[in-house]
């Protein structure tokens, strides 16, 4: 049995500020007061499952905005960027934001064990007991990082 | 012409990595890619190449293992292997530098961080 917990605390803030700007440029800071539409039609959403030490997933719910921005940052030089490039950004971006995160949070544990990250468009529920939700920013823009812990089943 | 494999199960990883070594002259490469471990030993059974980039967390074989396997192959294991993972832990850095790893780079990746990594490869690999 682990005694580690993990939350949406300013170890995660530091992530998601670092994995915007090191990967697409883009300045990515809390927004405490934020209000993000997560169940938007429009949204783009990345989630990966953390399995050791502590079983959670983390989801990335980014507006189609910021979607396509991040998406041209990172591969506009190389053509048009259209839904599925903008996912393949995103899955590498929720990767890399975990893996900073957890590397931050968990320094002189046994190394963690994560999935392989799953991408989508569309309507994302964040209802339940089970999730932990954060709101951050890009130039005003609101965007949302999520936690939900195994027990939500 | 110098050769370099990028193992990566994230396209996206490995056009930036791509992009990183072009920013440092490494423009006048071969690049070869491949989705996860297993498949950069398929290619690697064929042919060899002067550097392998591999991510660490893939389906299949990850990067723990491939790097394992190169470093115990006869024919493969004087090619340099550079690590670039975001899930690296002073433990985890230990394990790869014991197995032979060349470098670990931390995501996310930049010009600047994989240009320490080339710096550290023996002279005859250096573009």
């Amino acid at each position: 049995m682990t005694n580690v917990h993990l939350s949406l605390d300013e170890n995660a803030d530091a992530a998601v500020t670092e994995s915007f700007e090191g990967m697409a440029f883009a300045d990515a800071l809390r927004s405490p007061d934020g209000d993000f539409e997560w169940g938007s039609a429009k949204n783009f959403w990345a989630r990966i499952r953390i399995e050791r030490p502590v079983e959670v997933e983390l989801c990335l719910v980014l507006p189609e905005a910021i979607a396509r921005e991040v998406g041209d940052a990172v591969m506009g030089e190389l053509g048009e960027v259209g839904d599925e490039e903008i996912r393949s950004v995103m899955g590498e971006l929720i990767n890399t934001l975990v893996g900073v995160w957890l590397t931050r949070q968990l320094a002189g544990e046994e190394p963690p064990q994560i999935g392989i990250p799953e991408t989508g468009c569309g309507e994302w529920n964040a209802d339940g007991d089970a999730f932990e939700l954060a709101v951050y920013a890009i130039d005003e823009i609101p965007f949302g990082f999520a936690l939900r812990r195994a027990s939500a089943g | 012409m110098k050769s370099v494999l990028l193992v990566d199960d994230s396209a996206v990883a490995r056009t930036i990595i791509r992009k990183c070594l072009e920013i440092l002259g490494w423009d006048e490469v071969s690049f070869f890619e491949a989705g996860h471990g297993r498949e950069a030993l398929e290619f690697l059974r064929e042919r060899t190449v002067d550097l392998v980039v591999t991510d660490l967390n893939m389906p299949e074989m990850d990067g723990t293992a491939l790097l394992r396997r190169i470093k115990a192959s006869p024919k493969l294991t004087e090619t340099p292997v550079i690590v670039v993972s975001s899930l690296v832990n002073d433990e985890k850095q230990r394990e790869l530098t014991a197995l032979g790893a060349a470098w670990v780079v931390h995501k996310p990746v930049s010009p600047t961080k994989m240009a320490e990594a080339v710096e550290s490869l023996p002279a005859e690999e250096a573009v």
